[in-house]
């Protein structure tokens, strides 16, 4: 259970970043600006970390990369693929799971101090 | 470059070339971003960079994501004795073998090239066996600097290459061939030999072939000389 939720909470930033490249293709550096943004810097990890976990998802199928120049301005962007959606919604699943179990927690209960 | 010793730290830890090249340039792409978007903030080029950089992580930071990715290791770091001990003799064999056939083909139809070209059989001939030699007295030393090179370019301990090349320097392993003669009918042959020191055929391989098995043998053990020697460099 405890490996389960762990895993879970691992699996936010690959979730956060399947969600945002839904809607259309970024840059590594526009991803962090946009999570950053959208979490009203809740969260805001170290930017360079997100590469590894765009490469791996990339490893996995989940997006492809492709090097385009715009402004002058050479990067890697990313698109979700349809293996991609596919595990977008599995972790949208597992995580709105999770949300509902620690929900009922913090409502209390017949265990309420 | 930028991000060096993150690269350095990586290719130690067992992360193949071309993702830790790749994550480095885009790291790269990453700070100009964060030290562009500084400076429209107001700071200035120093105070742009070290802000830029702190906002992507420290080094221990960026290295430790990349290092928990351990599929993105290399064949090498992960099975070091099956790619630089077991691999080798099979790589050394389809080398030579595959060589070797163009090199019996210029001796071995030497008429037909004359035919074609008017390129003498008496130059052909000699060629193809200077060639020959050439390939039983190179192949094992070139061999040995290709693994060596490998090693280094994944910063793996030279001592897997040695391993190797110290396994497959007693077998002797080296081609030869026979040309036919259409007016005997008698058709060409490639061999490729084995010959360690302990089998019987050993003390004839070695008398019809030594200045070439022992040319093989000095030039492999001077790369062996020299990938110790980086060792401790």
């Amino acid at each position: 259970m405890a490996q389960e939720t762990s895993s879970l909470i691992a699996g936010v930033p690959e979730l956060l970043i399947l969600r945002l490249l839904q809607d259309q293709e970024m840059y590594g550096y526009e991803i962090v600006q946009a999570i950053a943004a959208r979490t009203h810097q809740a969260v805001t990890p170290g930017e360079g970390v997100v590469y590894p976990v765009l490469h791996g998802l990339e490893k996995d199928g989940a997006l492809k990369s492709r090097r385009k120049a715009v402004n002058g301005r050479s990067r890697v962007y990313y698109t979700l693929t349809a293996k991609g959606a596919k595990r977008l919604n599995f972790l949208k699943g597992n995580w709105n799971t999770l949300n509902r179990a620690v929900q009922a927690v913090m409502a209390g209960g017949a265990n309420a101090v | 470059m930028p991000f060096e010793a993150i690269a350095e730290t990586l290719l130690k830890g067992g992360i193949a070339p071309r993702h830790v090249y790749r994550y480095i340039r885009e790291l790269t792409d990453h700070l100009e971003d964060g030290i562009a978007q500084q400076k429209s903030a107001g700071f200035g080029d120093e105070d742009a960079r070290i802000r830029a950089r702190a906002l992507l992580g420290d080094d221990r930071e960026l290295t430790a994501a990349m290092l928990e990715q351990t599929r993105f290791r290399s064949w090498p770091a992960r099975l070091p004795w099956l790619v630089f001990v077991i691999a080798p003799f099979f790589i050394l064999t389809v080398c030579l073998l595959a060589l070797l056939v163009p090199i019996f083909a210029i001796g071995d139809g030497a008429q037909h090239i004359y035919n074609a070209t008017g390129i003498a059989p008496d130059f052909l001939r000699p060629l193809s066996w200077v060639l020959l030699t050439g390939l039983n007295l190179l192949a094992l030393p070139l061999l040995a600097l290709g693994l060596g090179a490998l090693a280094h370019r994944q910063r793996l301990n030279p001592l897997w290459p040695v391993a190797g090349i110290v396994m497959l320097l007693p077998l002797f392993l080296h081609v030869s061939m026979a040309f036919g003669d259409p007016a005997l009918h008698k058709s060409g042959s490639l061999h490729v030999t084995v010959a360690p020191p302990f089998t019987a055929h050993f003390a004839q391989v070695f008398a019809d072939q030594a200045p070439v098995l022992i040319g093989q043998g000095l030039l492999t053990l001077m790369v062996i000389a020299y990938l110790l020697r980086r060792r401790t460099a």
